[in-house]
């Protein structure tokens, strides 16, 4: 039963950290936290539900897509709330207010178009697409679609991880995290690789929103909201500009979340979440592993 | 008066929502104007809210009795709330008081004694369009003579340059808690006349979309001056009614209009027409 649990645990964690990663990516390189970032996530789940649904495409194509199209809308993001403030050359605190607010309005349009284009229903993948295969372990269970979240998962912190550390693109990245101005002159095209980085950050909010769909079969124009609260709870957890720390908390949310339900009671899950950020910023607001102080 | 009667016999809701939007974009003014980027105001306004209602009903408190615990509730939990978390500035703040918006909402959802996610009914209407626009009138006279007064002098200071504001001698995190447990108790004392206007509480009311309504409120209408929220407050609440036809576009006119303000008219609306003022003359 346990085992149970902490499997559950773990395909849920895995989930929490893409999301966490693509937030924690933006926040790093910008110092800003985009609350758009849940739309992302929402709609690219909309959208591929619509494509196998409406057009019938195949799962294997729909998914690519929704990915692609939610990485777009997160560019989109950035040229509309956040580039016209870095353009007018604001930095650190004069920036967070108001590309929050530029983001939270984003976000708002996004809700009402995806409202408006695919009604406020709750959105269901058709049966049978994942090939319903269980495979045991040990005394648990878990589903081809458990199994391939995980494993996609692992697949994507660590391409990133890599791709962080030994890429050009990826120094550069660590670069204008670090310092945007001493990038510029050391000719890193800052602008450039904020949009790639949203970009990356954007399609890993998409492959979050997109499995999340998939694996509770539920697709919805609020979904994206408590995982943004759980998101931002779990980036603080793990400190604000550590990629590693936002992975780890995700696991360490989803254990509390799962353990919660399965031993205290489902009516308080989702406070865990917000007591937590709460708790955090009280005790230890660096988090973890951050490394800015609040 | 005839024409006032007729007036609140058709409009009467909407004008009391107008009030009592007013009355929370007050309360959150408070905050921003002194630079604190504090949305908490939906959680104290349940609190008021559910306060108020409990007693109402379950212990028959008379209504003057009932507002008084609302306000006094909800400033000791601001008091508590406020103490630690206002070491916090900036997005961290920000989270912390979403973080504790979303906790409120989650216990009244939750609790028995809250009446779950339905909420508590049959609140007699005591709230007269009369009561709320005399508190409306009182908190704009408080909020005005604060902002004569050396509080209000050391919250702009602070909001200005926060620093400095130290060095010169204002103590910040004393003001900054006083603003916050001010702007708790406006909240509250809203949330306590807004339950007796409907007949009932619903959690669902205190949640993100208030939180966004207030924002909005400041944003739109400019933090700068006291009349900025009220006049957003104004715009946001009439603009769903003027606008029926467009309800299923109001999310994103909504958003399109916090954009546009926020990308051009920094200071709100009251900063354009400030400007456009002064420019006339």
């Amino acid at each position: 039963m346990l085992t149970q649990q902490l499997l559950n645990a773990l395909v849920l964690g895995c989930m929490y950290a893409l999301f966490a990663l693509g937030l924690a990516l933006v926040f790093g390189v910008l110092d800003i936290l985009n609350l758009a970032h849940a739309s992302v996530y929402m709609s690219s789940a909309m959208l591929a539900v619509w494509m196998v649904r409406a057009l019938e495409v195949p799962l294997a194509a729909a998914v690519p897509l929704a990915i692609v199209a939610g990485a777009l809308i997160g560019v989109g993001i950035n040229q509309i709330a956040f580039a016209p403030f870095l353009r007018r050359g604001l930095s650190g605190q004069a920036i967070h207010m108001p590309s929050l607010i530029s983001s939270l309005a984003l976000a708002l349009v996004l809700e009402g178009i995806n409202r408006g284009l695919f009604g406020i229903q709750v959105q269901r993948f058709p049966p049978d697409l994942f090939p319903d295969l269980v495979f045991s372990i040990a005394d648990a269970q878990i589903s081809l679609l458990q199994l391939t979240v995980i494993v996609v998962t692992a697949l994507l912190i660590a391409t990133i991880g890599w791709m962080l550390q030994r890429t050009r693109l990826g120094r550069a990245i660590r670069a204008v995290a670090e310092n945007p101005r001493a990038a510029t002159r050391m000719g890193i095209p800052v602008q450039s690789i904020v949009v790639k980085t949203f970009f990356i950050a954007s399609a890993l909010g998409a492959v979050s929103g997109i499995f999340m769909g998939l694996t509770y079969n539920s697709v919805h124009v609020l979904m994206g909201s408590t995982v943004e609260l759980k998101g931002f709870a779990v980036i603080i957890l793990g400190g604000m500009g550590s990629l590693a720390g936002a992975v780890v908390a995700s696991f360490i949310l989803a254990v509390s979340e799962v353990l919660a339900v399965a031993y205290v009671s489902s009516h308080f899950r989702d406070m865990i979440a917000f007591g937590l950020l709460i708790v955090v910023l009280l005790v230890r607001p660096q988090g973890l592993f951050g490394r800015k102080a609040a | 008066m005839p024409f006032l009667t007729d007036f609140l016999y058709l409009y009467g809701s909407i004008t009391n929502l107008i009030i009592i939007n007013c009355l929370l974009a007050l309360s959150a003014y408070v905050n921003f104007s002194s630079g604190q980027f504090s949305v908490a105001a939906p959680g104290f306004m349940a609190i008021g809210a559910y306060t108020a209602s409990l007693l109402t009903l379950n212990a028959q408190w008379p209504f003057v009795a009932v507002l008084a615990a609302a306000v006094l509730l909800a400033a000791v939990v601001a008091l508590l709330f406020g103490l630690p978390i206002l070491k916090l500035q900036g997005v961290y703040l920000a989270m912390a008081t979403l973080g504790f918006v979303e906790v409120i909402q989650n216990l009244a959802i939750n609790l028995q004694l809250t009446g779950g996610a339905m909420g508590l009914m049959g609140i007699p209407v005591k709230t007269q369009t009369w009561h709320l626009a005399l508190t409306l009138a009182v908190f704009v006279y408080l909020l005005w003579v604060m902002g004569q007064s050396r509080l209000g002098a050391g919250l702009r200071a602070i909001r200005q340059d926060w620093q400095l504001a130290r060095v010169l001698g204002v103590h910040l995190h004393r003001y900054n808690v006083i603003a916050f447990v001010i702007s708790a108790a406006m909240a509250g004392l809203a949330g306590a006349l807004a339950a007796h206007t409907n007949n009932a509480v619903v959690p669902g009311d205190f949640g993100f979309t208030l939180v966004i309504a207030v924002l909005s409120f400041s944003i739109v209408g400019g933090v700068e001056r006291l009349w900025g929220p009220l006049l957003g407050a104004l715009l946001l609440s009439i603009l769903p009614e003027v606008a029926r036809p467009l309800q299923e576009y109001r999310l994103i006119f909504t958003g399109l209009l916090l954009l546009v303000v926020i990308l051009f008219l920094r200071r709100g609306l009251a900063g354009l027409v400030e400007d456009s003022w002064r420019s006339l003359k």
